[in-house]
C-alpha cells in the first residue's frame, strides 16, 4: 500500500480498476459478431417478455374465444375472411298478434334495457316479437357464433296461465329472398329453408314434455355456441346434423341479422288437459346479444380454443427469459458453491460425500423423476425446476471442484494461508472471484437447455398448465390438432422462439468461451 | 490383470450403492415425504389414495385388499416397506399392474424390445454417421464441409432431438397427407405391433421407426463429428503421426491405423456420458410417437399413479444407465490399463 493514502481510498481505486476491468471485457465481448447477435437476440425476447402486457391485452391461458378457434393471422387474412362481429340486437316491437279471446297484450320497455310483455285473461295469443336493431354481417359464412339470452316469467294474478317461449336468429335478407339449402348425403335429399336458426324453445327442446306448453316460474340467463348440433333436429324445419346451422343456413355475405322472439299463451277454462281460468304472465326479456366469431385475428391467429397465440408468443418469451436465467443461475451457483468447496478441501470428508452425491445425480433419471413428483405433489413450475436444479448442478460443480483444486496450491493462497485467513474467507475472496468467468459463461452456455427442458416436460404433458410456456404451446399444438389443420401460425412461433433463443445464449456463450478461457489459462 | 479386475469389482460396488441410493430417494420422494407433509397419516400415502380411487371400480375392489397385504401397505413406511420395497426391486418382483393386472415383469419384457430397437438405433446410428462426416472433414479440413459440420455441431447442441422429430412429422408425415393423400413417414397414430414375424410387419416397423431414427441421426450425429475431428485434430500433432508419415504412409492410412486405436477411451467414455442425454431423448420420442415401449407404457402409468409399474420404469430406467456407463467404464479399463491405475 503506497504511503498517505487510506485505507477507504485504497478500496476505491480497487473498485475503479474493477469496473474499468469490466468495462474492458464488455467491450471485448462486444468485438465479436456472434455475441453481438446473440445479445440483440436475448435482449429482443426480455423486451417482448418484459412489454407483454402492453403489447396484448388478451390473457394467454384463460382468454379464451378471443376468436374462432383456428382463425388465421389477420394479415394473411383476405378482406372477406371472418372477423368478430358482434352486437346487442335491441329495440323490440311486436310485428305479429293473433289473438283468440279476451287475451291483453301489453309491452314496455324498461329502464335496464330488457322488455316486459305482460299477457293476461282467458283465450289464446300468439305473439311475435322482433328487434328493430339488426346487425350487419359483411364477411364470408363464419364457422360459430356465440348467443346470449335471457328470460324471467312470473305469475300475473291468482294463476299462471300456460305458455311457450322461444329465442331465433333470422337473417332478414335469406328469409326475403326465400334462400334454401339442397342437402345431399348419400339417397337423402332436403330443402332446408336458410335464414332462421331458433336458439331455444322451452318446450319444443325438451326431450319429453307431456303438455304442448309449460306453466311454471322459470328464470333462465345462459348462453349457446352455435352451430348446437343437438339441437338441429328440433327446429321447425328438422335439420341433419351434420349441417353447420351457422356457416350453412344463417350467414351469408352482406346480410343482416335480427332477433326474433316467439311467445305463445294459452289459457282455456274448457280445455281439459291445461285447465286455466284466469291467467296472467309477465315475460322479462333480456335483448339479444350476438357474437359471430371470426376466421381472422391478430398478429397470429388462435389456437385450438380461441386463445391469441400473439399473446402466448409474447408471455412465453417472459417465461423463457425469467425462468431460463434464474434456473439457470441457481443450478450455477450451487454447483459452484459445492464444487469450490469440494475442490478446496479435497480429500476431507465433505468432498467424498459432495462427489458421491455429484455421482448419485448423475445416475439418477431426470425426466422419470419429474414425472413422479408431477403425480404425486402436483404439476407445479416451482416443483418442476427445484427438482430440474437439485438434478443438474453437478456438471458445473466438477468443472468447479477441479478448478478450485488447481487454484488450491497458488502463491497467493499459500500467502493467505500464511496470514491466517479463514478457509472460509480464502474461498469467498481469493478463489470464487477467478471463478466469475466460469460462472457467467456456464450461467449462459446452461439457459438453452432449461429452455429446453422445460419445453420437452410440457411437450409430455408434465409442465404447468398455468404458465404460458412455449413447451405448453408446442404440446397443445402436437396434441390439438395444429399439425392435422396445418395451424403452422400456431405450431411455429413456439418452436422458432425456443431455437432462437436457444441459439442467442449460444452465440453468446461461444463468445464468452473463446474470451473467457484464454484467460482462465493464463493464469 | 490383478489391478484392472480389482478396478473393475470397485466400480461394480460403487454401481450397486449408487443404484440404491438412487431407488430410495425415489422411495422417499413419492412415498414418504406426501405422508410426512400430512402429518404422518398413512392414508396420505399416494398408493394408499391411488388405490382407494380405484375402489369405485366393482372389477378392482376384490384387489385392494391383496395389494396392501402383498406390499405390505398396512406395515409403517419406514423401515418395513423400505425393506420390502428394496427385497422386491433387487429380486425383480415388481408386483401386479394396477390397471392391466399383469405382472409389470411380464409387461415390461413385451414391451423391452421396442424400447431396445429405438434405443440402440438412436445411440449407434448417429456415432456411425458422425464417425465417418468426421473422417471427411479431417481429411478437408479448413474446407468448406468443415466449415458446414462445424455449424451443423453448433445447432445440434442448441435443437433437442424431440423438436427435431416434431418438424419431421409436421413436414414429411402431417404436410404431404394433408395436401398429397399420403404421408413419407407414418403418422404417429398406429404404433407396429409384432405378433408374428413376417416380411409385412417388420416393414411396417421400419417405416414405423425411421422418423425416429432420422430425427436421432439429425440431432446428434454433427456433435459426434465436430467429436471425432476434435480428438483426432489434437492426435495430427504428435510425434508417431508424424513418423507414420515420414514412413510414406497415406493419409487415410495413418488415421485410420495409427490414430484411431488410441482413441477407443476417450469415444467409449463420451458415449458413457452421452447415453443419459439419448436416455431422456428416446423416453419422449416414445411418448410422442406412441412406440410401443416401456415409456410409452410407463406414461399412461404415471398419469394413473400405476405404482408398481411407475416403480418398475424407475428402477429400470436407472439401472439402465448404470448398467450401460458401468459396461463402458470396463470397456475403458480393459482397453486402457492405464485408466485403472490411475485411480489407485
Amino acid at each position: 500500500m503506497a504511503e498517505g493514502v487510506s485505507i477507504a481510498e485504497y478500496r476505491k481505486q480497487l473498485l475503479k480498476e474493477r469496473l474499468l476491468r469490466i468495462k474492458e471485457t464488455i467491450l471485448l465481448v462486444l468485438r465479436h459478431r456472434s455475441a453481438i447477435i446473440g445479445l440483440a437476440i436475448v435482449l429482443f425476447y426480455s423486451i417482448l417478455g418484459a412489454l407483454a402486457p402492453v403489447l396484448t391485452p388478451y390473457d394467454p391461458v384463460m382468454g379464451m374465444d378471443v376468436a374462432d378457434a383456428f382463425a388465421v393471422p389477420e394479415w394473411v387474412a383476405a378482406p372477406d375472411t371472418p372477423r368478430n362481429v358482434e352486437g346487442i340486437l335491441d329495440n323490440y316491437k311486436i310485428v305479429d298478434k293473433s289473438v283468440v279471446g279476451d287475451v291483453k297484450v301489453l309491452m314496455e320497455r324498461l329502464s335496464d334495457g330488457s322488455i316486459a310483455v305482460k299477457v293476461s285473461g282467458v283465450g289464446e295469443a300468439n305473439i311475435t316479437i322482433v328487434s328493430e336493431d339488426t346487425l350487419y354481417y359483411p364477411y364470408r359464412p363464419a364457422r360459430s357464433m356465440l348467443v346470449k339470452y335471457g328470460f324471467k316469467t312470473t305469475k300475473l294474478g291468482k294463476e299462471m296461465g300456460w305458455y311457450n317461449i322461444a329465442f331465433a336468429i333470422e337473417n332478414i335478407d335469406l328469409r326475403e329472398r326465400g334462400a334454401v339449402l339442397v342437402y345431399k348425403r348419400g339417397d337423402r335429399e332436403l330443402e332446408i329453408p336458410k335464414g332462421l336458426y331458433v336458439v331455444y324453445d322451452e318446450v319444443g327442446f325438451r326431450m319429453y314434455s307431456p303438455f304442448p306448453l309449460v306453466r311454471e316460474e322459470k328464470n333462465v340467463s345462459t348462453s349457446i355456441r352455435l352451430p348446437y348440433y343437438v339441437i338441429n333436429a328440433k327446429q321447425p324445419v328438422p335439420m341433419p346434423d351434420d349441417v353447420n346451422a351457422v356457416s350453412e343456413i344463417l350467414l351469408e355475405k352482406d346480410t343482416r341479422l335480427r332477433a326474433v322472439i316467439y311467445i305463445t299463451y294459452s289459457c282455456s277454462s274448457t280445455s281439459a288437459m291445461m285447465r286455466c281460468s284466469d291467467g296472467g304472465i309477465e315475460f322479462l326479456i333480456q335483448p339479444l346479444y350476438v357474437k359471430i366469431y371470426g376466421l381472422a385475428h391478430g398478429i397470429l391467429g388462435t389456437n385450438y380454443l380461441g386463445v391469441d397465440v400473439w399473446s402466448q408468443f409474447v408471455y412465453g418469451a417472459r417465461i423463457a427469459v425469467v425462468l431460463g436465467l434464474s434456473v439457470a443461475l441457481a443450478t450455477v451457483l450451487l454447483g459452484i458453491v459445492v464444487g469450490v468447496l469440494a475442490g478446496y478441501r479435497v480429500g476431507t470428508l465433505f468432498d467424498y460425500v459432495a462427489t458421491f452425491i455429484i455421482d448419485v445425480i448423475y445416475f439418477t433419471p431426470l425426466l422419470p423423476l419429474i414425472m413422479a413428483v408431477g403425480i404425486v405433489f402436483g404439476r407445479r413450475l416451482d416443483l418442476i425446476f427445484s427438482v430440474f436444479i437439485l438434478l443438474s448442478w453437478p456438471g458445473t460443480a466438477r468443472l468447479a471442484r477441479s478448478w478450485s483444486m488447481a487454484l488450491r496450491s497458488d502463491l497467493y493462497i499459500e500467502a493467505a494461508k500464511a496470514v491466517g485467513a479463514s478457509d472460509m474467507r480464502i474461498v469467498i475472496k481469493h478463489i470464487v472471484p477467478q471463478l466469475v468467468p466460469l460462472l457467467v459463461y456456464s450461467l449462459v452456455l446452461r439457459v438453452p437447455g432449461v429452455i429446453m427442458t422445460e419445453a420437452a416436460i410440457s411437450l409430455i404433458g408434465f409442465g404447468d398448465p398455468h404458465t404460458p410456456s412455449w413447451g405448453k404451446m408446442i404440446n397443445e399444438a402436437f396434441y390439438g390438432g395444429a399439425f392435422l389443420q396445418n395451424a403452422w401460425w400456431w405450431i411455429m412461433p413456439p418452436i422458432v422462439g425456443i431455437v432462437t433463443i436457444a441459439l442467442g445464449f449460444a452465440l453468446l456463450g461461444i463468445a464468452l468461451d473463446e474470451i473467457v478461457n484464454p484467460r482462465l489459462r493464463r493464469r | 490383470m490383478g489391478a484392472v479386475s480389482a478396478y473393475i469389482a470397485r466400480r461394480a460396488l460403487m454401481t450397486f450403492v449408487t443404484f440404491l441410493v438412487i431407488i430410495s430417494v425415489y422411495f422417499i420422494v413419492v412415498r414418504v415425504i406426501p405422508v410426512m407433509l400430512a402429518g404422518g397419516n398413512p392414508e396420505a400415502d399416494p398408493v394408499i389414495a391411488a388405490l382407494r380411487r380405484t375402489q369405485e371400480d366393482p372389477r378392482f375392489s376384490n384387489w385392494i385388499d391383496y395389494t396392501i397385504k402383498r406390499f405390505g401397505l398396512d406395515k409403517p413406511l419406514i423401515p418395513d416397506q423400505y425393506l420390502i420395497y428394496l427385497k422386491n426391486i433387487l429380486t425383480f418382483e415388481f408386483g401386479v399392474s394396477i390397471y392391466t393386472q399383469k405382472p409389470v415383469v411380464s409387461e415390461i419384457l413385451n414391451r423391452l424390445p421396442y424400447t431396445l430397437v429405438l434405443y440402440s438405433g438412436a445411440m449407434i446410428l448417429p456415432i456411425i454417421i458422425g464417425y465417418y462426416t468426421g473422417l471427411a472433414t479431417i481429411r478437408h479440413r479448413g474446407g468448406k464441409l468443415d466449415a458446414i459440420m462445424t455449424s451443423i455441431g453448433i445447432i445440434s447442441y442448441i435443437v433437442p432431438s424431440w423438436l427435431i422429430l416434431l418438424l419431421i412429422y409436421y413436414f414429411l408425415a402431417y404436410l404431404p397427407k394433408l395436401y398429397w393423400g399420403t404421408p413419407i413417414f407414418p403418422l404417429p397414430v398406429k404404433a407396429p405391433s409384432i405378433t408374428e414375424i413376417n416380411w409385412e410387419t417388420i416393414k411396417y416397423l421400419l417405416w414405423y421407426i425411421a422418423p425416429l431414427l432420422t430425427a436421432a441421426v439429425l440431432a446428434w450425429f454433427g456433435s459426434w463429428t465436430y467429436f471425432f475431428r476434435q480428438i483426432a485434430m489434437s492426435e495430427l500433432g504428435k510425434d508417431y503421426v508424424y513418423t507414420a508419415r515420414a514412413k510414406g504412409l497415406s493419409e487415410m492410412h495413418v488415421i485410420k491405423e495409427h490414430i484411431l486405436p488410441n482413441l477407443k477411451p476417450p469415444i467409449i467414455m463420451r458415449l458413457a456420458f452421452w447415453l443419459p442425454g439419448i436416455f431422456g431423448g428416446a423416453l419422449i420420442f416414445e411418448i410422442i410417437s406412441n412406440w410401443p415401449g416401456i415409456a410409452y407404457f410407463s406414461y399412461a402409468a404415471f398419469l394413473n399413479f400405476d405404482y408398481p409399474v411407475m416403480t418398475a420404469f424407475f428402477a429400470i430406467s436407472s439401472l439402465l444407465l448404470l448398467v450401460s456407463i458401468f459396461i463402458a467404464d470396463v470397456l475403458i479399463a480393459i482397453i486402457d490399463p492405464r485408466v485403472a491405475l490411475q485411480q489407485r
